[in-house]
Formats: structure tokens, sequence, C-alpha cells
């Protein structure tokens, strides 16, 4: 099944899945997948949603049962797996934040189901719990977290530490990692890929599952591809490129990726005039023009989060102006924004962007609601022909108009987000992060809509801070800098590293400023 | 501004079924069953209750049972609002009470009659919501927070202007003196007449209730925009909607149609008695949550709610025709709604995952 399987050693695999296959209701969701993991290697794992990477963990998890093949772990051959059995045996997994209970602290946390007692007593041994609670989060993490905070109080970052941490209480033998960076800011991250890299020094075998390459081969020492359910590669990092594995996972080349059209910009549709909100940002002077599309992108605290955020009337500026089309705005309210046309698709689509309960046709005339009225009453045919068609359009795949979105892939609930848009006729397009958690076929799908939007006269900005991404698909990058404009890029003529290192304020890449 | 043709767009193939139903006819049949299941049990209670006693098919006796849900009906239709913008209102039930107080006051105390009493009273109960909306949207104190603070506090306002005393004609007032007013019999009429002699008014009002709210929510734009604040608030701010303006209605409507219900029940019993309205909160509530499994729908919806307190009504009835002890009825109540969230939740589920 492996194209270049370069993991040899069979004594030394901590784990070895074999030719898995795994049915739902019919549908194949592993067809003869194998994973062949190491001994104290961090093992990337990578493949479009929809791949078989979830369920695959899961069949390690114990959580699903294999139809066929086997599961071999530190060369014993397990039929089955139960949870409590792959505790046992020392694999533990560390998910995103949502499997914590926000009420709890961090002490229950840690130590839930297993707590220590004093001895002879049915009491909790409260601070033999917070001495070794301490000991890991000091020398691993360098933090100090007592263990009466609540886990509602913590940021991301630190409740991934706190169930890691709860995971090396028990001195694990494999860790596997889930999109562990998708809601970390870069700083945070690196010093999560500085703790994995320590713990495989320690013999700890990791398995890295994420959708950033540029992770993958940062910090994986094999990386297995998956697509379709099977295993179409297992490669080692130093022979391979973030590129090729994008290749791997999607079978198409990467310059379809970021499908960039030229368009001739038209008239000025956004113009920005020395803008500044106290704190924030200051003296923000931006020109966009129809069909152009503008990078904009920062660190956390750079200040271009709030930018849109006001552009959108979420927030006002203290002072400079806006204008729209050579006159001057100002919006105190989202719904005055969208009534100038604004768009903005929000950054966190399942919190922000999307009503998950509600149908597809309603998200899509969510913001257009106006033109399918009639003295006050919705007309249904209407509605659902604006439906049908947008759904044709951007190709979002859902069972029907009348599929909760809910029961959407993360790629399909964004177009409904933009959708939304196409359907309110906005011109000024606002995308915050438009492709996080998006897979890859889907994420050429939207540069693709972004391209169009742009050719048929619309402006665009796009927020983000995956910088191929955005070199790929803009005509400028506007890099934010503690709340001002550092450099401006001609897309086409930077590289990531040069993006990078004027949005962290590197003094070697300031001193192009004029 | 020139809107951007976007009819021009790409065009692409239609991709609409991605998933062809597996069980075929027999997932059809499943998922009309599901969402036809209270109707077929209501109509299976009806021939099984007419077929152990035929004067349960009366006219009257159908009517009558009309007439018991009427305010629960009423109620119930305003918590599908709550429920729909994702909120809920448990001062509903004070609201009523404190409504059949304050129309008695108002008649027997101040003199007032019934074309100026029931403005008043619908005034209050709009008040009372648009307080609650305040709280809820303003100081953002949760909602059942709010509400139920709300409930307290009209359990004990109702209580102040007679010192605790219920109202009736020849009430004697806390500072000695008796009240001159009596209740309007134009007012008693809202309770105790029917239209034609056959259809009693409190029914009436509750289907004009029932269809007025139901075009609201189902039909309307602003329906729309309610369910979708329920359904994700800072999405529908960002959609250019006004979500504490529609919060803010829901909640007035709520609290409306709980003083619309006070003022059934006053001109039902014609005075005002310190504890009416006891279980009103719980049985308007269990209609509305008895309402997600009406026609499969699993949300709250004002045909359900309606549908609901009719089904639990014709129950309730039936069973006391058979003669069972009054004091199973709670338990009758709770059952029903055990049955239709395991309706809505548990079997509801394989439609949608």
């Amino acid at each position: 099944m492996s194209a270049a399987l370069t993991v040899k050693n069979t004594a030394a695999d901590a784990l070895h899945l074999e030719n898995i296959v795994k049915h739902f209701d019919g549908a194949v969701a592993l067809a003869g997948a194998s994973l062949r993991v190491r001994r104290g290697t961090v093992h990337g794992l990578v493949g479009q949603n929809g791949a078989g990477k979830s369920t695959l963990i899961k069949l390690l998890a114990g959580l699903h049962q294999p139809d066929e093949g086997r599961i071999e772990i530190d060369g014993q051959t397990y039929g089955k797996l139960t949870p409590h059995q792959v505790e046992e045996l020392g694999i533990h997994f560390i998910h995103q934040d949502r499997l914590l209970v926000p009420t709890f602290t961090v002490g229950e946390t840690l130590f839930l189901g297993r707590e220590p007692r004093i001895a002879g007593t049915p009491f909790l041994d409260r601070r033999l719990m917070q001495r070794r609670a301490s000991e890991i989060l000091n020398d691993y993490f360098g933090v100090r977290l007592p263990n009466s905070a609540l886990i509602s109080e913590l940021s991301t970052a630190e409740k991934q530490i706190v169930q890691i941490t709860r995971a090396l209480l028990d001195q694990p033998k494999v860790l596997v990692f889930d999109e562990p960076t998708a809601a970390l800011v870069r700083r945070e991250a690196d010093i999560l890929f500085r703790l994995i890299r320590r713990l495989r020094d320690e013999g700890v075998t990791i398995v890295y599952i994420s959708h950033y390459l540029n992770e993958i081969e940062e910090l994986c020492d094999h990386v297995t591809v998956l697509r379709n359910g099977e295993d179409v590669a297992t490669l080692a990092l130093g022979e391979t490129s973030a590129a090729a594995i994008a290749r791997l996972m999607v079978a198409r080349d990467i310059e379809e990726m970021f499908p960039k059209r030229s368009i001739a910009p038209g008239k000025d549709i956004l113009t920005l005039n020395r803008l500044s909100s106290r704190g924030k940002y200051h003296d923000i002077s931006v020109t966009l023009r129809r069909g152009e599309v503008l990078g904009l992108t920062g660190l956390l605290g750079s200040g271009a989060k709030d930018l849109i955020r006001t552009l959108f009337g979420l927030e006002t500026a203290t002072s400079g102006t806006i204008e729209i089309d050579g006159k001057p705005v100002r919006s105190v309210n989202p719904a005055q924004s969208v009534d100038r046309h604004l768009a903005l698709v929000p950054e966190d689509r399942r919190a922000n962007g999307v009503a998950l309960d509600l149908s597809v046709t309603e998200n899509i005339t969510l913001s257009s609601l106006k033109r399918f009225t009639q003295l006050g009453f919705l007309d249904f045919r209407r509605e659902r022909r604006e439906a049908d068609d947008l759904i044709g359009r951007l190709e979002i795949k859902a069972a029907g108009r009348d599929a909760l979105v809910r029961t959407l892939s993360g790629g399909n609930q964004q177009k409904v987000a933009i959708a939304k848009w196409l359907s309110r006729h906005s011109e000024i397009y606002l995308l915050d992060e438009p492709t996080v958690g998006v897979d890859i076929g889907s994420k050429v799908e939207i540069y693709n809509l972004i391209g169009d939007l742009a050719a048929r006269g619309a402006g665009i900005i796009v927020l983000s801070s995956d910088l191929p991404e955005l070199i790929g698909i803009t005509d400028r990058i506007l890099v934010l800098f503690r709340g001002s404009i550092v450099r401006e890029f001609v897309s086409p003529e930077t590289s990531p590293d040069e993006v990078l290192a004027a949005s962290t304020g590197s003094s070697e890449a300031l001193r192009h400023v004029g | 501004m020139t809107s951007i043709n976007d009819e021009t767009l790409s065009p692409a193939p239609r991709v609409t079924k991605t998933e062809g139903d597996p069980a075929g006819w027999l997932g059809n049949v499943n998922a009309t069953l599901r969402s036809g299941a209270v109707f077929i049990l209501l109509a299976a209670l009806l021939l099984g209750f007419t077929a152990a006693e035929p004067a349960f098919a009366n006219l009257g006796n159908l009517m009558s049972i009309l007439q018991a849900v009427a305010v629960v009906a009423i109620l119930g239709a305003g918590v599908t609002v709550t429920l729909a913008v994702g909120g809920f209102d448990l001062s509903i039930g004070a609201i009523a009470a404190s409504s059949v107080m304050a129309a008695s006051y108002a008649m027997i105390v101040w003199g007032l009659n019934a074309f100026a009493t029931v403005p008043l009273v619908l005034a209050f109960g709009a008040l009372i919501g648009l307080v609650n909306a305040l709280l809820i949207v303003k100081l953002r104190v949760p909602d059942l927070l709010a509400t139920l603070s709300m409930m307290f506090l009209l359990s004990g306002l109702q209580l102040i202007p007679t010192a605790g005393r219920s109202i009736s004609s020849g009430l004697i007032l806390p500072d000695g003196t008796t009240a001159t007013g009596a209740y309007d019999p134009y007012f008693l009429l809202i309770g105790r007449s029917s239209l034609f002699g056959i259809v009693p008014i409190s029914v009436v009002l509750m289907a004009l209730v029932a269809v007025t709210l139901y075009v609201l929510t189902e039909r309307t734009r602003i329906g729309r925009l309610l369910f979708a604040t329920g359904g994700n608030e800072v999405a529908t701010r960002l959609a250019g909607a006004s979500t504490t303006h529609l919060k803010t209605l829901a909640y007035v409507i709520s609290g409306t149609l709980a003083s619309l219900g006070g003022i059934v029940i006053a001109a039902r019993v014609g005075r005002g008695d310190v504890s009416s309205g006891g279980s009103l909160l719980m049985d308007a509530v269990a209609g509305a949550l008895i309402g997600f499994a009406v026609l499969g729908k699993r949300r709250p919806n004002v045909l359900g709610t309606i549908v609901g307190a009719v089904f639990v009504g014709v129950l309730l009835n039936g069973l006391t025709m058979l003669n069972a002890p009054y004091y199973t009825q709670d338990f009758v109540k709770g059952a029903v709604l055990v049955g239709a969230l395991a309706l809505t939740y548990g079997l509801g589920r394989s439609t949608s995952s």
C-alpha cells in the first residue's frame, strides 16, 4: 500500500495498524489503511477531511472497532481495544479544548479518576496533587498554574497544557496530538513544538495530526498521507517537502492550489484615511480598488483584527475617516455595514459565521431576507430558488437545501457563510482566516470563489496568518505590527519568510520602511 | 452603489444530494410515523376514549377540553417565541397570576370597566416582558435567572396592594375602607360566554393567538430572524439584524400573552385569588416541549405547542371521564412530556446525523 515506506524496523514499532477496513452505514471510511509508527519518533498523519484520519485515530483510541485488519501495540496484537485498555497501554490523546469541563478546577481535571488519597484515609491528598502538578508544569512548560484555577478561566493554550500535563502524569508511551495548533498563536505553537521534541528525545512516541503542512515539515520525522481511506505514502521528512505532501493529499499539482487570476483593478471602493483607534492601531491609510484582493496579516495584538472589526462597524475608530465609493461613512453597527454592501466572514465559523441548527437555505438568505419578503411575509418559492442557485454555483455539498448546516463539512459550512453575502450582493468582502480548518480541496474552491468575486468587481480584504495562502491569492499584502502598517508587499514578488519577518517586527525587515 | 451582478459567477453543476437514503421507502415510512406520531396518538386517544365512554365525543365535552387548555396554549405560544430566540421565560405563570390580580383590582378597587381593564392588563404584561428583556439584553443577566427573579418579584408584588387578601366585591382595603367596584359583566363574557353558543370565547382567543403567532413565526421575516437569533446570535447580528430588538420583541410577546391568559382566568373565576395560576408555567412549558415532536420539527413551533397542549387536555379529560383520580394528573403530564422528548431527541436523531 505504501509508495515509499522508509520505516522498516519491525521490533521497534510502537504502533502498527495494518490494512484497517472500516465501514459506517455502508459508507467506506477506511479501505485498508496502514499506519506504522516507530518508537521515539514524531510521526505526522495528514489527509483531507474525509480521508480517514479521525476514524483511524478513533479506532486506535478504542472508540470504534475495525471491520478488518489488525492493531499491534508494542509488538502485541489486539483484535479489540477498549478506551480503558488503551490508557493502560500508555496511549494518550490530546484533543482540542472541548473535552475539558469548564467548571472543574485544574487539579480536579488533572487527577480526575485517579486522585491520590492520604494513606489510610478516604481524603484527597491535595498537597501531593499540587506538588506533582507543579513539577510537571514547571519542568515542561515553565508555567505556574494553581490547581485551584478554573478551566473556564484558562486560555486555549493553557487548557492544552492541562491536557498534556494530565497525560504526562501517567508517564505515557504514545501521545496523539489531534490538530493541536488550530487555536494557538504562533508563539504558543512554538512552545508546543519544543515540548514535543523534548518528549520525543525522552523516548515518547508522538503521532501528530495537522492540516498545517509547514508544521509537519518542521516537526515530524515521518509522515503518513491518507487519501480516500487508504495510506498513499509514508515518507521521511528529510526526503520530501510540504508541496510534495500536499500533492499526495489531493493528487493534484500545487500550482493549482492558488489559482490567482490577474484582474485589472477598477475604481477605488474603500479608502481609509489615517484611521486610528487608541491602543489598537494608528494612522492606517489604505485604498482598496474594485477587483483587488488585499492581504492583511499581523500577529495577535497587531491591530489587524480590530481594523477589520472597525470596518464592519463592530468597533469605532477614535480618529480618521472611512470612505466607500468616495463617500465618507461611519458605521456604528453591523446592520449599517451590511446596508453599505460590506460583508464579514468571521474567523470562528461555527461560533460566529453560521447557525448550525438552521438549514442551508435559512443560512444563505439570512442577510438578504428582505429580498424574499413582501409586506413582511416570506416568499418561500423565490427563497428556495436562490438557495438552490447558490448551492449549485458554489458547489456546496449538502444532503439538500433543507439539511442543517451542522451536518456539512467545515469547507461547505464556510461556503454557506460566504454564500450568505453573495445573496446580499455585497461588494466589499472582509474575510477573516477564511480557510482555517478547511480541507485542501475546499480551500481551492474558496480561492476560486474569491477570484470570481474580484473578477466581478468586488473589493476583497483577506486577513490570514497562513502566509503561503496569503501570497498565493492576494495582489498585495499589508503587514501590521503593533498597530501600524510596517510593510507593504507586492504578493508575487515576496516570500513567506519575508512577510513573517516583517510581521514579527524583525529589524532586518523593517529597515526597508521608508 | 451598483450591485455586483453575481448571476454571471462561474456556473457549476448542481450538487444537492450526496447520499441516498439507505433504508429507502422504509426510512420514509419511519420519518412519516415519527413526524405524525403525536397526531396518530391523538387520534388513537380520541377513538379509544369514545369507545370507552361515548359521552366523551360530545361537542360540549370537546369544547370543554379546548376551554380547559386555552390558557395553557396561549401561554405556551409565548414560551415558544422565547424558546425560538434561544431564551426562556420562567415568569409567565407569575405574570398570568398577577394579571388576574391586576384585572380584579382595576375593576373592583378602581371601578374601571372591561374596555379600560383589558388594555391596562395587557400593557402590564408587555411592560413586565420589557423589563425581562432589559435585564437579559442590556444587563446581560442570564435568561433563566432574570425571569426566575421576575417570577419571585411578581408573586410578592401581587400581594402588596391588598395586603395579601384575595380580591372580590366588597373587598376591605388595607386602609379600612371597602372597595365599591365590581366585575364588569362584559369582562366576564370573555371567560363565560360562547360564540354562537358553541365555541367558548377563550377558545376563540386561543385560535386567534395560534394563527397570529403561527404566521408571525413561520411565514414572516421577523419570525425567521427570531429563529436565527436562537440558532446563532452572533451570526445573525453580523448578518445585519438587530438581535437585541428581536429578543426584546420575544419577551414582550411572551409577557403580553401571559397577561392575556391571566385575563381569561379572571373572567372565568370572577375574582382575584392570590394562589391562582400555580401549575401554568409547567403546563405551558410542557406544551411547548411536546410541540418539538409535532411534525418532526425538532424545534419550538407554535402549531406544535397548541397540539401539545390539546393532547395533554384530551388525555386528562378522557382519564377523568374514566374515573382516574385527579392526583394522577401531574404524573400523566410528566409521562407525556418524557415520551415526547424521547421522540424528539432519541428517535429523531437518525434523520440528522
